[in-house]
């Protein structure tokens, strides 16, 4: 047989070698190859390599200071997720939590020391050196010192309570003396509303409002159950998982909608409504109690008695300012007598400031008269700043509302905690003259601190050292945590205590240590011995997830050790508060002229043009306040979905909005008697008519887009001259031009 | 256990949502971001060009304040049984993994026509309009166990396939055969801070899951169209149970039959 080699046979034998390769898995994979291929350009972000480890610590993004369980790629800090069975959080975590991982890469974090190219919002951030600066300021501090100065000085703690706080009080006496400001936010200041109700020389305690504890609730507004785990126990009414809930609320926010009774109040009429509520429980349903009786009838000299006062709030007047029906009022009274332990919350949206000092008080004055305070109610009272550390601080805190206008050449910000909202103008305008500066300690070039600074100095991003989070305002118990670092911080961020230190050093102070780490370490240290010394409460430790009483620690240094591993201390204990030092019209009577003057409902200024008025409220998105540096992924909320609208969409009802001729996605321009923004509209039905609402963070910047430059949104709401910002007359106006 | 052409499965992965826990804090969204390395449109990007594989949106009951009422409700993946992105696909980049139920994409095969995206009816399938370029730095945080995925090609849940690996890797290292179910969580169930959503097993009846998609408040989104998904939502509202139902349902009437029809 012979092998014959034609060319038929040849083109036959090409022919099928194509058709062969054709259907051959060859070109699939050549494909494949090139997808991936295509997957791995260079600009395609690489995860990081290396052994998987967790470590537990404790979030510093807000005053919460839920338990974290940081995931470790290598040294690489990837993610953090919830710590089971942690006191403080009870294993969740917010989504700020989630993504703190992402904040140490925030557009926004600052690589040098920088000052702002001029004194105002928008202008740049310029990189200075650092050592310069230290210098000027050195220098600045010890011609004060030579002066004999004791003004002109403050630092201004947004965080106080902590072992940080102790050192800049500290510096302060070594610089001769200065103020230490504190700018309380709206759980603050309705922590301090409640100390007007207590005599001067009670015990003096914070009040803890423990829903678990609580029958029935009654929320002027507190979003409960809107945004982050508003704190309050998730299940069913029916089956006694949760108490009888009563929400205040203008707006079908979800805690409103969730309600077992849903109160449509007008804003700006909480304090009569609360009085009214008073009026009720005084003269009709506990008028048979005899501690309600003593409590009412107390005379407070000129001021009169508390029930003489509520005269001019009975729920017929009332009714007319809150747009509540008597008997709805009177119902809502008999409620909370009805299911005791009651528990009645003010604070409003925290994202909007402080509900007002009268408000808060008139709804801790309810909680008095319903008899909610001590171990029978549902609201405990726990040492004043949570936990006593005893450190005998000197100077004392003092509000910056409470300073004079113009009096400052140098305000230090600590800006730890880059979410609390500070009104940019209210810091301003608390300087002497152009020479004078404000100098924000802080990881961000954004955020609370950085608004009003002229000169941030860098400090490590939250993750990367060592702060205490003592316990949350409002929190039910006492507690303590450190946040043990997960993560090592560049080389050009410098611990807040080391700037102290530098700070010294360059002003010519010779301070009693020569490392502001180890100081503040030292301080930290201290704080744990001094709890564990005391033998009261609790210790979590995330190692084994196990609660033991801390008289269970042998070594005295153990509290420290658990601590350092992210552990918390808590203690359920509380102060007990006798009927005879309460004081229900404030401590010299004064709050019944107060409560008097709102008897028509705070007012909310005027927009000033004979325009068409609305009434708008600044609130916070998710309780995210102004000037939040919140990581980038949170987008996803604001950007990416159509769940939140952030600073830059102002909702009003559909109808409302289609009487101004102001369509669904338009630009338009909002104004108060304060200041104007431009805004896009977005039609909300929650919202009742006539009523506009804007959150007021996050902001582009804090999201992570820092080509945006910063704007106020508090001063819309007249921020930095009045107490109570989150209601102002607006109107709002289209704008047609296309580059709106 | 159940049968898909042919196998048989012992796991059939489910997830049921409680539309009355979900309050829209966003923490699923962002905790599914965290963990599957999703990054962030740029800024000038068109706010419907972002990737979230749940997406949370607002369901009202079309009525003006003080009636209206609005609901949450987190959407991801479906992972249908009979999923219509599956019959579409040209070049086979989606997939069910017949030993656990999973719809899974395959991105290296996607060639970005986006036809699965036109057949998904539950809008859960999202298109790679960019590179995944984070923050400077911020790669750093990226999960190893997911890659990120290259601009052009379509992107969904996955039920967190990088941690179902993970808890049977684990499972594996304990001695376990790999064939057998194993329990993990995915990041939306773990970060839901009002413990809306749960996740499990549904071939074993004695899940929780199970027996939450089995209660009388359960339903599912556009059932009608057969596409028998394997996400499951709770509402004591009959108002909100009624999202679930589609056009078809209003031309066979179901939908105004009486509530629990």
């Amino acid at each position: 047989m012979t092998l014959d080699l034609t060319r038929r046979s040849l083109l036959k034998f090409m022919g099928g070698a194509v058709a062969g390769v054709v259907l051959s898995p060859m070109p699939w994979k050549l494909l494949d190859d090139a997808s991936i291929w295509t997957q791995n350009w260079s600009r395609i972000a690489r995860p990081p390599r290396g052994p998987i480890s967790w470590r537990d610590t404790t979030c510093t993004l807000c005053p919460a200071g839920c338990g974290l369980r940081a995931r470790l790629v290598g040294t690489s800090f990837v993610s953090a997720w919830p710590v089971s069975g942690h006191p403080r959080s009870a294993g969740l975590v917010c989504p700020l939590g989630l993504a703190a991982a992402q904040m140490r890469f925030h557009p926004a974090r600052l690589r040098g020391a920088a000052r702002r190219e001029a004194a105002r919002i928008d202008a740049p951030w310029l990189v200075v050196d650092a050592d310069g600066a230290v210098t000027d300021l050195g220098r600045r501090l010890a011609v004060r010192r030579a002066r004999g100065a004791t003004d002109g000085l403050a630092l201004l703690d947004l965080r106080p309570g902590r072992a940080m706080s102790q050192l800049y009080r500290e510096f302060l006496d070594r610089q001769g003396g200065g103020l230490y400001l504190t700018l309380p936010d709206a759980w603050q200041a309705s922590a301090a509303a409640f100390g007007g109700l207590i005599a001067a020389s009670a015990v003096a305690g914070a009040p803890a409002p423990d829903l678990s504890r609580a029958r029935s609730v009654l929320s002027f507004g507190a979003p409960l159950h809107d945004g982050w785990r508003g704190g309050f126990p998730a299940g069913d009414s029916e089956n006694g998982h949760r108490p009888y809930l009563m929400q205040i609320d203008a707006a079908a926010t979800a805690t409103a909608l969730r309600a077992d009774r849903w109160l449509v109040a007008r804003p700006g009429s909480e304090a009569p409504l609360a009085l009214a509520l008073a009026h009720v429980l005084v003269n009709e349903t506990l008028n048979t109690d005899p501690r309600v009786a003593a409590l009412a009838d107390a005379p407070h000299g000129p001021a009169g008695s508390f029930r003489a006062l509520l005269a001019d709030f009975s729920p017929e007047r009332v009714s007319r300012v809150t747009g509540l029906s008597p008997s709805a009022l009177r119902d809502t009274a008999r409620e909370l007598a009805n299911r005791r332990p009651a528990l009645v919350v003010g604070v409003g949206d925290p994202g909007g400031g402080p509900l007002g000092a009268e408000e808060e008080a008139a709804v801790w004055s309810l909680n008095l008269l319903l008899g909610s305070v001590g171990p029978d109610g549902a609201l405990g009272l726990l040492p004043a700043t949570g936990i006593d550390f005893a450190d005998g601080a000197s100077p004392t805190a003092t509000s910056l509302n409470d300073i004079p206008d113009g009096s400052l050449d140098l305000l230090l910000v600590d800006g730890s905690f880059p979410g609390a909202p500070v009104p940019r103008e209210l810091l301003r305008r608390k300087l002497r003259g152009p020479d004078s500066l404000i100098v924000a300690l802080s990881g961000f070039a954004g955020g609370a601190a950085a608004l009003a600074a002229d000169l941030v100095l860098p400090t490590p991003a939250p993750g990367e050292w060592t702060d205490d989070v003592p316990t949350p305002t409002l929190a039910a118990h006492a507690s303590y945590a450190w946040s043990p670092p997960v993560a090592a911080p560049p080389d050009w961020a410098v611990h807040p205590a080391e700037w102290l230190a530098r700070l010294e050093t360059a002003s010519g102070v010779t301070g009693n240590f020569t490392s502001g780490r180890a100081r503040h370490e030292a301080e930290l240290v201290r704080r744990a011995a001094l709890l564990q010394s005391r033998g009261r409460g609790q210790v979590f430790d995330p190692r084994d997830g196990n609660t033991t009483g801390i008289a269970n620690l042998v070594d005295p240094n153990a509290l420290g050790s658990v601590l350092a591993r992210g552990g918390c201390w808590l203690d359920t204990a509380s102060l007990a508060l006798d009927d005879r030092d309460l004081r229900l019209l404030g401590r010299d009577g004064e709050l019944a002229a107060r409560w008097r003057s709102l008897s028509g409902g705070r007012p909310g200024g005027s927009a000033g043009d004979g325009a068409e008025p609305l009434l708008l409220t600044i609130g916070g998105d998710l309780a995210v306040a102004a000037g939040s540096v919140m990581p980038p992924v949170l987008n996803k909320l604001y950007r990416e979905s159509e769940l939140h609208g952030g600073s830059r969409k102002a909702a009003l009802n559909p109808a409302t909005a289609r009487r101004l001729g102001l369509a669904d996605g338009v630009a338009a321009e909002l104004r108060t008697e304060h200041a104007t923004r431009r805004v896009v509209i977005l039609h909300d039905p929650s919202l009742p008519p006539d009523l506009v609402r804007l959150a007021s963070g996050p902001g582009p910047l804090e999201l992570g887009d820092p080509g945006e430059p910063q704007t106020d949104i508090l001063e819309l709401g007249g921020a930095s001259q009045r107490p109570v910002w989150r209601l102002t007359r607006v109107v709002l106006k289209e704008v047609r031009d296309v580059n709106a | 256990m159940s049968t898909h052409s042919g196998v048989t499965a012992t796991t059939s992965y489910a997830m049921v949502i409680d539309l009355d826990k979900c309050t829209g804090c966003g923490a699923c969204m962002v905790g599914c971001a965290v963990e599957n390395n999703i990054s962030v449109p740029p800024v000038a990007a068109a706010e419907n060009r972002g990737l979230t594989w749940i997406r949370v949106y607002r369901v009202d009951n079309g009525k003006e304040f003080p009636e209206h009422r609005s609901v949450c409700v987190p959407i991801p993946c479906q992972h249908c049984d009979n999923a219509p992105c599956i019959h579409v696909c040209p070049v086979t980049a989606v997939q069910m993994d017949e030993s656990t139920g999973i719809v899974g994409q395959i991105p290296t095969r996607c060639m970005g026509c986006r036809y699965c995206m036109a057949a998904c009816p539950y809008h859960a399938r999202y298109f790679n309009w960019f590179d995944p370029i984070w923050p400077e730095g911020m790669e750093d945080t990226l999960n190893p166990d997911v890659s990120p995925r290259m601009r052009g090609v379509a992107e969904k849940c996955n039920f967190c396939h990088g941690r179902l690996d993970r808890a049977r890797e684990l499972a594996s290292a304990g001695g376990r055969p790999t064939s057998e179910p194993v329990t993990y969580q995915p990041a939306c169930a773990e970060a839901c801070p009002h413990g809306a959503i749960t996740f499990g097993n549904m071939l074993d009846e004695s899940s929780e899951v199970y027996q939450l998609a089995h209660g009388p408040h359960a339903f599912r989104l556009l059932e009608a169209l057969g596409t028998k998904p394997k996400v499951t939502y709770l509402s004591r509202e009959p108002w909100v149970r009624r999202i679930g139902l589609s056009r078809l349902d209003m031309v066979r009437g179901l939908a105004d039959a009486p509530e629990g029809a």
